[in-house]
């Protein structure tokens, strides 16, 4: 399995490129040559140079420095948010397609009517009320990207709860709670993975897009939206400002689609493993698929 | 003594159609069915697919609720074996952990690991088993696996749903074995469903012969295959000639 995966270019570079800013957002201090706050009077919107190798802002501040204590901010809200949309998804799509009947109804119509809501100024309007914090944004992007796992979950568990081992594990007089987070949970997980990690890219893509804005991670606080927000002024004499946090952007999310594509082509076609298993084991016969080089 | 006494069962299932999901009308799983089941005894239930002898075998394992009629059961400790063993153990589950779960459900976890192990050795399978997955097992030694997690709960009837089809004629015979050798040793009494005459045959005492959701036919094992009464019983027991 992780031959094939590593047999996967794309998706290769896109974790080694994620794996380099997790390390660049654990070591921010040792890596960043200057604080993400430090002003620099003398170097004011200097072009990248050997001191500042991705130039200055307006005041003076090492743009390179910035971009990685702002990976800290932009890699945990993906994080966080994702994760709390796993569980809230997980455990609603669960309880939805293990309980069946009225339960089910009420819940997956939930999700319909979050589902309509146009996401990004729904979190506008909640950030509008509450106080722009990064703990906010965190909840505010976790809640609303729930659904699609609830729907992932409910289904995979409908199928999930006719297996005889769950009819075994009632018998033997199991509890509901006891079937759901021993049975169909860790059986249910594998297409959440792909869509978790999709998904830590639309957050950070929400984040920066909320900062731009100037709505998500508040000042002098680094991360990559408020970065490009303080270049756009500046667009015209000093690309740089904007330029470099934008490839940040694009480079994080890029990878995290490329890896969670690659999962999912490694999970998806789960018909082609489990065929795979059971006929090697029941009559020696290995069905060989083409190999896709 | 009667361990299972059933009596004028009856259980159906809506048929649905359409986007509405309207209910076009019900299938008679089970329709009046009236069983005693003796303690120590292995009663086989025949009949054909779709003639409800699964739907029985779960009313009486409280799995499905009866429509109507009445069932009294003598014992809380029943278990179950199913027919698909690729099927019937958690694919993300270790061996030991399987295993372990009926006893961790009973709360009888007092020399757990122990019992685990003695299990293991009772069904012939070695013990770094307990450390492997499901998928790394044939579908014998799966079998295997789910009747050591049976017994593990010291249980005084099992269900035994077609405990035996989905595997090759060799392996067969050593399940069936081992099935017997466990209820001489521990005296359990068996409800054994099966749509094969001759395992039935092999390990039953009585046998109850199921058609469209009734009983057609009750009797002592030997009887019914030396002198069967009902018009499908007789057709039943020509087929496996053929054979």
């Amino acid at each position: 399995m992780i031959r094939e995966f590593t047999r996967n270019k794309m998706a290769l570079a896109g974790s080694i490129f994620i794996l380099i800013m997790i390390t660049f957002a654990l070591l921010a201090p040792i890596i960043a040559p200057y604080g993400p706050t430090d002003i620099d009077i003398k170097n004011i919107l200097s072009a990248p140079s050997h001191a500042h190798i991705f130039g200055t802002d307006t005041l003076g501040r090492d743009i390179f420095s910035r971009i990685v204590y702002g990976s800290r901010i932009s890699l945990s809200i993906g994080f966080i948010a994702v994760g709390i949309a796993v569980i809230m998804g997980v455990l609603i799509g669960s309880i939805a397609g293990y309980y069946g009947g009225k339960v089910e109804s009420v819940l997956m119509r939930f999700v319909d009517i979050m589902l309509c809501f146009p996401t990004f100024f729904l979190i506008l309007a909640v950030i509008a009320v509450l106080e722009p914090s990064i703990f906010n944004i965190m909840i505010v992007i976790g809640a609303t990207g729930w659904m699609s796992v609830a729907r992932l979950v409910r289904a995979e568990v409908l199928s999930l709860k006719e297996r005889d081992y769950v009819t075994c594990a009632s018998v033997m007089g199991a509890s509901d709670a006891w079937i759901i987070f021993r049975h169909l949970i860790p059986n249910a997980i594998a297409p959440v993975l792909v869509s978790a990690t999709l998904g830590i890219g639309g957050a950070i893509l929400t984040e920066s897009a909320l900062s731009f804005l100037g709505i998500g991670v508040q000042p002098p606080t680094p991360s990559w939206g408020n970065i490009l927000m303080d270049g756009k002024s500046t667009l015209g004499v000093a690309w740089w400002l904007t330029i470099f946090p934008g490839v940040f952007i694009t480079l994080t999310v890029l990878s995290y689609n490329l890896l969670g594509e690659a999962l999912r082509d490694l999970l998806d076609p789960r018909l082609k493993q489990c065929v795979d298993d059971r006929f090697s084991l029941t009559t020696n016969l290995t069905v060989r698929h083409p190999d896709p080089e | 003594m009667l361990i299972v006494e059933c009596k004028n069962l009856k259980k159906s299932f809506p048929i649905l159609r359409g986007y509405m999901r309207d209910e076009a009308g019900r299938v008679m799983a089970v329709d009046d069915v009236s069983l005693n089941i003796e303690r120590g005894h292995i009663v086989g239930l025949v009949g054909e697919s779709g003639s409800g002898k699964t739907t029985l075998g779960k009313i009486i394992l409280g799995v499905l609720k009866p429509d109507s009629g009445e069932i009294r059961l003598g014992t809380d400790k029943l278990q179950v074996i199913f027919q698909d063993p690729y099927n019937s153990l958690d694919p993300r589950m270790k061996i030991r952990d399987i295993l372990s779960e009926g006893l961790i459900l009973k709360r009888d976890t007092e020399e757990k690991r122990e019992r685990v192990e003695e299990m293991l050795d009772l069904v012939k399978l070695p013990r770094f088993a307990l450390k492997k997955y499901p998928h790394q097992f044939s579908g014998g030694e799966r079998q295997r696996i789910a009747i050591a997690r049976a017994l593990l709960t010291r249980p005084e009837m099992i269900v035994c749903d077609e405990p035996v089809s989905s595997l090759d004629v060799t392996i067969q015979l050593q399940i069936l074995k081992l099935l017997k050798d466990i209820k001489k040793r521990f005296n359990i009494t068996y409800l054994f469903i099966s749509h094969d005459l001759r395992v039935v045959r092999y390990m039953c005492d009585r046998v109850a012969v199921m058609k469209d959701g009734k009983i057609i036919e009750v009797g002592g094992a030997a009887d019914i295959y030396s002198n069967p009464s009902h018009p499908y019983t007789k057709q039943l027991l020509a087929s496996i000639l053929r054979i």
